[in-house]
């Protein structure tokens, strides 16, 4: 009897001591950082202003979730069970809440209070929702459905993103994850696309590349039989052409500057009212506009079907089909997709080799990202969003208003790329601003016109003369050699 | 007591099978893109657009009987529209045309 007994004891020990043991190894990941108070990372305004909307944000959509779920052992919110009464269970308790708000205190919302700072903060709670490492098993098996649902997790990933994206460009700490301060803090931003996007309905080769470069410098495409797409998009001068404004049919002065064409391919529309949304339908724009290259587009068609070199490249390259609009768009958009900017010292910069840049253009960059407030539109690889905006410039040009005919975007042109901005003079949509240093002061002054339609991102920057030569270098660090064409 | 259980379960399912209760939907600006991209919807439910970005937006639609323009939205700020009409809407930021939300609303 006395054996059965302890037979049925062991049954029961044996587990739960087997239990115990599974649940008491799992400890909080000790910080391998330093205490936040001996690291801090200080933010100017701009960057506290992020950080107020990350954490209105967090208020909003993550505290309710995480009150319910994280609450108890890191804020001082807990609240006693029945078993926190046991001996050995309180020891392990109170030890977990006092280990868990020495991490993360999430008591006075984001940022938290604790071992982190702002970033590792995200970062740490990203790990923790995509592991499901919180909360820890023990306290799941005594609180059940204290896990994230699927939801829950969603939404604070979705948090964590936008936090992430808010706050990178005024970090410069030493994220846990790996070196993520210098070149490594903006590689992510900066960082270039490994190939050229084709459409699916004009995938490259090697004969349209070739048809399209025969076009592209042939004065033949236009009706006087003198300018050719070269004329104003020239790759000795980084495909743009110097002048303040184009020169059109007869010499006529146009009225917008000539765009650079450089990685044209990623544009995801083209002119500066981006009244065209790829290649293929910007490429007969000029050749038909009266102002411009002044040739019919059909007359156009016969004049190249009447030329045997012609024939002989266009059935090459688009086999079947006609020579027509169609296919000398397409033939044009191939060979503009391959102006891809090569390497500058910026990037050189990025790919490791610290001394590619001056401490200058680095401090450049900083306030770039920062009190100069240029990231808000030049951002990404391009050094664009291909965003619309009014700047603040004189004219009555409508530009990208006329286009969406919305008087809200009236004056807004397209924001150019700063890929080789050094070299691409004037400046503006108007070509109004000879050198970099007038935009620079443009600016600063926070622009010339005061209208409604004027972005609110544009006020004056109070940027020092020191702060202006570094933004300089810089740009200065975004040239590259000139273009070289293989024919 | 297995009338009360049948009764409650009756209710709940009327509740959640009702085809006229609205919903609302978040459709956030992140990083200069709706996220989601694409969202079904009911008619009468109502999608709120936030810019969670550091920049302003203009959220906007031209798609015949879907017409709005949000004007400037602020970052941080929502925007609320119910949608009542079934159809597919194509919804832009007239400041950054690549961001695009493709909105279908059917029963």
């Amino acid at each position: 009897m006395r054996s059965t007994k302890v037979k049925v004891a062991a049954l029961w020990i044996v587990p739960c001591l087997a239990f115990l043991v599974y649940l008491f190894p799992e400890v909080y990941r000790e910080p391998k950082k330093k205490p936040i108070a001996q690291n801090p990372v200080v933010l100017d305004a701009p960057g506290r202003e992020a950080l107020d909307r990350a954490g209105q944000n967090y208020l909003r959509d993550v505290e309710p979730i995480l009150k319910k779920k994280c609450f108890d052992c890191h804020a001082a919110d807990f609240t006693p069970s029945w078993f926190y009464a046991l001996p050995g269970v309180k020891q392990l308790i109170d030890w977990d809440i006092r280990k868990a708000r020495s991490f993360i205190d999430m008591g006075k919302g984001y940022p938290f209070a604790g071992s982190f700072d702002f970033m590792e903060q995200l970062y740490e709670l990203e790990t923790e929702v995509n592991t499901d490492g919180m909360p820890l098993t023990r306290y799941r098996v005594m609180n059940w459905g204290s896990g994230l649902s699927d939801a829950e997790r969603k939404i604070i990933l979705e948090w964590i993103a936008a936090s992430q994206a808010l706050l990178k460009p005024f970090y410069d700490g030493d994220l846990q994850t790996g070196a993520k301060t210098g070149a490594d803090a903006f590689k992510k931003d900066y960082g270039r696309p490994s190939a050229i996007p084709f459409p699916e309905g004009n995938p490259t080769s090697e004969f349209r590349i070739r048809l399209g470069r025969e076009l592209f410098f042939d004065p033949r495409l236009s009706g006087s039989g003198k300018i050719s797409c070269a004329s104003c998009h020239d790759p000795a001068l980084y495909w743009t052409d110097g002048l303040p404004t184009g020169r059109g049919h007869e010499g006529k002065i146009l009225k917008r500057h000539s765009p650079t064409l450089m990685n044209a391919a990623w544009d995801s529309s083209l002119f500066w009212d981006g009244r065209a949304s790829s290649l293929e339908t910007q490429a007969l724009g000029p050749i038909a506009s009266p102002d411009e290259m002044n040739m019919d587009v059909e007359a156009l068609a016969s004049l190249l079907n009447s030329i045997e070199d012609y024939r002989v490249l266009f059935e090459r390259a688009y086999p079947g089909e006609p020579i027509a609009a169609d296919t000398i768009a397409k033939a044009l958009a191939s060979f503009e997709r391959t102006f891809v900017t090569t390497t500058s010292p910026f990037d050189r910069w990025l790919n490791g080799e610290d001394g590619a840049i001056s401490d200058e253009a680095k401090k450049g960059l900083i306030l770039f990202n920062t009190k100069a407030n240029c990231m808000k539109c030049h951002s990404g690889w391009r050094f664009t969003d291909d965003g619309f905006q009014d700047i603040g410039l004189m004219g009555d040009d409508r530009g990208r208003g006329a286009v969406l005919d919305m008087a809200d975007l009236d004056h807004a042109f397209k924001t150019p790329t700063l890929r080789n901005v050094a070299r691409t003079a004037p400046y503006m949509h108007d070509g109004s601003l000879a050198t970099l240093a007038e935009v620079l002061d443009f600016y600063d002054r926070g622009g010339d016109v005061k209208r409604p339609g004027v972005s609110p991102d544009i006020g004056p920057l109070n940027l020092s003369e020191t702060e202006k030569s570094a933004i300089l270098d810089f740009l200065n660090s975004l040239t590259e050699p000139k273009p070289e064409l293989k024919r | 007591m297995m009338n009360l259980l049948f009764a409650a379960l009756a209710v709940m399912a009327s509740v959640f099978s009702h085809p006229a209760l609205a919903r609302d939907h978040m459709v956030s600006q992140t990083g200069k893109e709706f996220r989601p991209a694409a969202l079904t919807v009911k008619p009468g439910d109502t999608v709120v657009f936030r810019n969670d970005d550091t920049v302003i937006h203009n959220i906007y639609s031209k798609t015949p009987g879907f017409e709005f323009n949000f004007k400037r939205q602020f970052p941080g700020s929502e925007n609320k529209l119910a949608f009542e009409k079934t159809g597919v809407a194509e919804i832009y930021c007239a400041i950054h045309p690549h961001m695009k939300l493709v909105l279908t609303v059917r029963n």
